[in-house]
């Protein structure tokens, strides 16, 4: 067990590290000086040197990268050039909203995804099943963000029911926040309850053909004793892997649904960075989500520990 | 010469492959609409009934009618011409971004399979690392340090897409690499190169052209989430994309604009799906009774 954990831990770390390099090769890989973005294009060649040398730009790349692992280490995930604002504190401001959309959409597509692959994998084979798989086959071809706009037009420009745009925090006004919230959580919950039906009803279908299902119905037990106790319990497992790796394109799909529906996240923050060229702000954001994504992964990954005990057996012996 | 290419002749199965998929509704359908669509975007200039550029100032966001079928956006275009001529930047971006992305990911995985030890370890913590960025994310910085244009976007889609193929690649090439007809191959004297080009990798084909064909659809999702956000293919060029961002500014006005530029990317992206799960089928039956959970 502690080696597994150990070992998980390793190849988490050098995830990470390997990430930082890409990251910080990415945002050295942008043309242009970036002492000239910050200054523009009067700026003396006496000023271009002094940010240059200020930005640590003057030294060697190995110098710079380890120079700026040191700063996110120590919490510093850089400046914004634009705004002077440090690129952390601009980020978490934006964080809450962006993880509200996530919660949102979670939500929804939970409500939507548990039902339709339950009853379909009761039912296979069922007009149930048939409606839940061409469901999750439209579903994962959708886009979202056309989706978003359908749902604009039909509930907000038509019967005129929720607001077309703008964003309440659910801390401050509950009620308004939901009504909000809405559009944007079912546009981005329908493109995550596609797959996640998928998942539900091949790990059910998968688990109720095994002996100890049998056995449970054998021994006389009610089907909604097998299918919820016995049964949900071990199917969750896929679902469990399926959430954790969605959580990255959930992330990725609140960048473009916060744009459609006028959300301040790291969505509409990324899109604002790169269009003023203000890579420290690019550069930690798109650090600050993949580390983020990463974790998840690694939390589920501890997850999978406690749900799966087969998983802690072979981890332990 | 090792004969030990020839323990899995696909090609024996092609006819087999063929009346599978076409045994199914839903690829079926997924084979005549890309088939349409592709026809749609190489005779684009026959089929569209104006330039995908000519103003109609007089016509300015007219209402779908026999003139403009889908109707016309602010500068009096017609949506329906843009949209076909939209058809060839779609599919053009989806092919070679994943064109792009099987010859870099295929090499990778080939490699990382093969050679194992400590060049498999970096190779596939690399990989590891790119599947940690949400795809849109690192396509966004990537567009950021390339600069927006088709050609661009093209090389992001890429990019992304690489650690899918490079790891069905490897998942493939390690399960072969210990196999009798391989183990016969390396007895007769082939060398590691001709072991890994001509005696794995023709049978790693299956799930690489399945990979393939899902892809494409991804990658024209994500080339028109890119153009939406107004990183990927610029104006005027149509893209159904940038289309689509437009025509959400002018949603209360002209609705037509948005639905049907949507349309397009679902309908296609649909299509695509379809016969990449029909490919899977037919490719592999075992995989078939595992997603159905007999």
């Amino acid at each position: 067990m502690a080696s597994y954990l150990v070992s998980r831990l390793i190849q988490f770390a050098l995830v990470l590290f390997f990430l930082s390099i890409i990251v910080f090769t990415i945002v050295r890989l942008i043309p242009g000086d970036p002492a000239a973005v910050m200054l523009g294009t009067e700026a003396t060649p006496q000023a271009l040197a002094q940010i240059r040398q200020e930005m640590g730009l003057d030294q060697p790349i190995p110098v710079q990268y380890a120079k700026w692992i040191e700063n996110v280490l120590a919490g510093n995930f850089g400046t914004s050039w634009v705004s002077k604002k440090p690129a952390l504190t601009l980020i978490l401001g934006a964080l809450p909203v962006t993880l509200q959309l996530v919660a949102a959409s979670f939500v929804v597509a939970l409500l939507i995804a548990f039902p339709a692959g339950l009853f379909s994998a009761i039912r296979p084979r069922s007009w149930i099943d048939q409606g839940s798989t061409t469901f999750a086959l439209l579903g994962i071809s959708l886009p979202s963000f056309w989706l978003g706009i359908m749902l604009i037009l039909l509930f907000s420009l038509e019967l005129r029911w929720l607001p077309p745009s703008g964003y309440l925090s659910v801390l401050d006004d509950p009620l308004g926040a939901l009504r909000t919230s809405l559009l944007p959580a079912v546009t981005l919950g329908v493109a995550l309850a596609a797959p996640l039906t998928r998942f539900l009803r091949s790990g059910m279908l998968d688990v109720l053909g095994l002996d100890y299902v049998r056995t449970a119905r054998a021994k006389g037990l009610a089907e909604r004793r097998v299918v919820g106790r016995h049964a949900l319990k071990n199917a969750l497992l896929s679902v469990v892997t399926i959430l954790g790796l969605q959580l990255g394109t959930l992330l990725g799909g609140s960048i473009v649904i916060e744009q459609v529906f006028g959300w301040p996240g790291i969505g509409r923050l990324s899109l604002a960075a790169i269009q003023q060229r203000d890579y420290g702000v690019v550069q930690g954001i798109v650090l600050f989500v993949a580390a983020l994504f990463v974790l998840i992964n690694f939390a589920v990954d501890l997850l999978y520990l406690y749900l799966d005990p087969r998983i802690r057996y072979r981890a332990g012996g | 010469m090792p004969t030990g290419g020839r323990v899995i002749d696909t090609t024996e199965g092609l006819p087999k492959v063929v009346r599978t998929l076409l045994q199914s509704r839903t690829a079926l359908f997924g084979l005549v609409l890309s088939v349409l669509l592709v026809v749609a975007a190489v005779f684009a200039p026959w089929i569209a009934p104006y330039r995908p550029d000519e103003i109609h100032p007089i016509d300015s966001l007219m209402a779908p009618s026999a003139r403009y079928w889908l109707g016309s956006d602010d500068l009096g275009r017609d949506i329906l011409s843009r949209i076909i001529f939209g058809a060839r930047v779609s599919l053009m971006v989806g092919t070679i971004a994943i064109g792009i992305a099987a010859a870099a990911g295929v090499s990778v995985g080939l490699a990382a399979g093969f050679l194992g030890g400590r060049i498999d370890g970096l190779i596939m913590r690399v990989m590891d690392a790119l599947l940690a960025f949400p795809a849109i994310l690192l396509a966004i910085a990537l567009m950021a340090v390339l600069g927006p244009s088709l050609e661009n976007a093209m090389i992001a889609i890429g990019i992304i897409s690489i650690p899918a193929f490079a790891r069905i690649t490897r998942a493939n090439v390690l399960s072969l690499r210990e196999q009798e007809f391989v183990e016969a191959a390396r007895a007769l004297g082939g060398g590691g190169l001709y072991l890994a080009l001509v005696v794995i990798l023709p049978n790693c084909l299956s799930p690489i052209i399945v990979q393939a064909s899902l892809g494409v659809g991804n990658a024209i999702l994500v080339e028109a989430a890119l153009s939406f956000l107004g990183l990927g293919v610029q104006p005027p060029e149509p893209s159904w994309g940038s289309m689509l961002a437009f025509g959400r500014s002018l949603l209360g006005q002209a609705p037509w604009y948005a639905t049907f530029s949507g349309l397009a990317i679902f309908v296609t992206v649909l299509a695509l799906n379809f016969l990449g799960d029909g490919l899977r089928e037919a490719l592999d039956p075992r995989l078939r009774s595992v997603e159905r959970g007999a």
